[in-house]
């Protein structure tokens, strides 16, 4: 082989790797796609973040080696199997690197979110509440990096703003984003309808707002949508049910918009009153009275024409049941915290409790007791703020027929607040105590 | 030409004969299968597990039949004195060299094909029986269910690209068994692999502040002269079906044409060295 025939095998591979730089030009534009975007909420701000460099160090390997999403995998088994065992202390941060891996798994923000919002919890199954911000932290992050499809909206708005901070307004704002969205195949990322049951969500949602044009609006869109399925679908057994459902419901919500116009006035009053004592170290005994609401309010409501509730009533049953007592004791001051990216480490020198309690017969009457999770009531602020509250809108319906979605039928002489939810009338109650009041 | 296709044959068969590939491959289709047997929390995590899992296994798997395979496969000519031989009878050491990789490259790709094949049956077949219930965590709203289609064309995707991806490391397991002893290689071989995947994310590191001002510029060097193995790694879009791909033919294209073309520079620059070795 001479020399020079040898050197143009050197020549030739300068000149393909002169070719391959210039193919980089074209690759490198297009491949950041391919890469899990990792995005953060930083002080209310979607950031483009360096996740990566904050895995542990034997992840990193797997990351670069381009098996992140191998590695998430496996790490999420893991985690199934710490929750069916009960070991909730270890699910986060497996969570964490899970999202560190692969920013696109939703279904790992979702379980995350729900994991703090309602598996920390005391001895009598009061969740937590110091978890909450890093629950709504997690869940926009996750919409942030996925905000495709409906889901991860439609969680934040009925997991956790609905069902369990009770923020209505906040409810409605996340369910809004969700029906304008589709649902994603879960195999090919194709788009789909959104589940039924969405757009008729928001419809509750605003009711339980106390928005009720847009109630009424959402229903007629929700309504004309179901029906417009249905000529695809004539004998399907899902769309056929949800219309029933949204119908029903619909013709329902008129019929209360119309009833409660009269059945409200004139206001009741709910003659709310507190008695809270102490009864040993860090517990305190809770009870009170409230005019909510007896059947003899019915008598002559619009409503009972067709409830007939009043009519039905044993004379030995005064009460129509079911309204609960919202008992908050915080330390003075406290406002739950935005955090200015996820973190599930809670300050653990604050203390949070909520609970509620169920009001039979006009009265109710509850124990809350701090003594038994240190770790979750630390009682270590100075003073505390107990407050008792409770909202129109998280009572019954029956309830509402009487005081309105916006209480707008309630009233009290001393515990009347119109601030706390602004447009609504609100019963609240509220006292500050000292450390050693409690202790 | 005959005789490059005659060496890539013998070399073909003889490397599906070696059992250590052949036990590489039985253990991932295995692994691939027992994948199917993840249960999590619901039909969209198991199969994004299984395929990511699928994804992976295959992957891995490629990368260590190509290492395997390309380091051996002239060391073993020389040790076995073979290559005097060969090299005696009218076959340019072009010849040799060409045949020997495309052997590689076609051991490789049956292999690969045969772990993607039962792959994509495993996820298609997972779909087929599912069906996947979506709706929320909590809060007791009935869940809707879907059925999913079955048949996801984006794992074939996947596979190709992994098969380019373990093309490439052949060619620099290759390259490398001109010049060092089977075991040098693979350690070689497979920093070069984790170097060349590294520069994948090196975008994102040279945008962070953590860095010195030398460490980008190492990476910037890094990023042009070592093989990048990031490019094939596609999967997240593939597993996760919120993310769209964009441009996905043109940019499949550019990066097999960048595995050939540097495969080419690999065998060319092996080949220079390679003539220059005494076989007496």
């Amino acid at each position: 082989m001479s020399k020079v025939r040898n050197s143009w095998y050197l020549a030739a591979a300068v000149v393909a790797l002169l070719v391959i730089s210039f193919l980089q030009r074209g690759i490198d534009p297009l491949y950041p796609q391919f890469l899990p975007k990792q995005q953060m909420i930083v002080k209310g701000e979607v950031q483009e973040t360096q996740l990566l460099l904050e895995l542990p160090q034997q992840f990193l390997g797997l990351a670069f080696a381009g098996f992140r999403e191998m590695a998430a995998g496996l790490l999420w088994v893991r985690a199934d199997e710490f929750f069916h065992t009960g070991n909730y202390e270890a699910l986060m941060p497996i969570f964490r690197m899970v999202t560190w891996l692969d920013p696109h798994q939703i279904i790992v923000y979702a379980t995350g979110a729900w994991h703090l919002d309602y598996n920390f919890t005391d001895s009598y199954a009061r969740s937590d509440r110091r978890y909450i911000p890093a629950s709504i932290s997690l869940l926009e992050e996750g919409i942030a990096n996925n905000p495709r499809g409906y889901e991860l909206y439609f969680e934040l708005a009925w997991t956790h703003y609905y069902q369990k901070i009770k923020d209505y307004d906040k409810a409605v704002e996340w369910a809004e984003k969700a029906v304008q969205l589709p649902a994603i195949d879960p195999n090919t990322g194709r788009e789909i309808d959104r589940p039924l049951f969405v757009d008729r969500m928001l419809a509750h949602m605003y009711e339980k707002a106390g928005r009720l044009d847009d109630t009424d609006r959402q229903w007629r869109e929700t309504l004309a949508k179901y029906k417009e399925l249905q000529k695809e679908d004539p004998d399907g057994y899902e769309i056929g049910l949800a219309l029933e459902v949204a119908q029903r419901n619909y013709n329902l919500f008129l019929m209360r918009q119309e009833w409660r116009e009269t059945d409200t006035k004139p206001p009741l009053d709910a003659g709310f009153d507190v008695r809270v004592k102490r009864i040993g170290p860090k517990k305190l005994s809770i009870k009170g009275k409230v005019n909510l609401v007896p059947a003899s309010e019915y008598k002559d409501l619009a409503s009972e024409s067709v409830t007939n509730y009043w009519r039905d009533k044993p004379e030995d049953e005064h009460w129509r049941d079911g309204a609960r007592v919202r008992i908050t004791l915080t330390d003075l001051g406290y406002v739950r915290p935005k955090l200015p990216r996820f973190n599930w480490e809670v300050d653990d020198s604050v203390t949070v409790l909520v609970d509620d309690t169920r009001i039979a017969g006009g009265e109710f009457e509850t124990i809350v007791d701090l003594g038994r999770d240190p770790h979750i009531y630390p009682l270590k602020a100075e003073e505390y703020k107990l407050t008792l509250m409770i909202k129109p809108q998280e009572t019954p319906d029956f309830v509402q027929d009487r005081i309105g979605w916006r209480g707008e039928g309630l009233t009290d002489q001393r515990c009347l607040d119109t601030l706390t939810v602004p447009g609504h009338n609100v019963i609240k109650w509220e006292k500050i105590y000292s450390r050693e009041d409690l202790l | 030409m005959k005789t490059i296709l005659a060496i890539a044959k013998t070399t073909y068969g003889e490397a599906m004969r070696k059992k250590i590939l052949n036990s590489f491959l039985l253990v991932a289709i295995g692994i691939i299968i027992i994948s199917l047997s993840f249960s999590s929390f619901g039909f969209q995590q198991d199969i994004t597990i299984v395929k990511a899992f699928g994804l992976g296994i295959v992957g891995l798997a490629a990368i260590l039949i190509s290492i395997i395979m390309g380091i051996s496969l002239i060391p073993n000519e020389v040790e076995r004195k073979t290559i005097y031989t060969i090299l005696s009878k009218p076959v340019r050491r072009y010849e040799f060299i060409i045949g020997k990789m495309l052997g590689g490259a076609a051991t490789l790709f049956v292999n690969v094909a045969l772990m993607g094949i039962v792959f994509i049956l495993a996820a298609t077949l997972k779909a087929a029986f599912s069906t996947a219930t979506i709706g929320t965590m909590a809060g007791g709203l009935e869940a809707a269910t879907i059925k999913p289609q079955a048949f996801d064309p984006g794992l074939i995707i996947g596979v190709v690209m992994i098969y380019f991806q373990a093309l490439l490391l052949l060619g620099v397991a290759v390259f490398f068994s001109v010049f060092l002893t089977p075991t040098v290689n693979f350690f070689m071989s497979g920093a070069v692999f984790m170097v060349g995947s590294f520069s994948s994310t090196m975008g994102s590191l040279l945008a962070g502040e953590r860095l010195s001002a030398g460490m980008k510029a190492l990476y910037k060097v890094l990023h042009t002269v070592i093989p990048n193995f990031g490019y094939f790694n596609i999967q997240n879009p593939i597993i996760n079906p919120e993310i769209q791909m964009r441009s996905l033919p043109q940019y499949m294209s550019l990066v097999i044409v960048y595995a050939l073309l540097y495969a080419l520079v690999l065998m060319l620059v092996g080949l220079y060295i390679f003539n220059k070795r005494e076989f007496e």
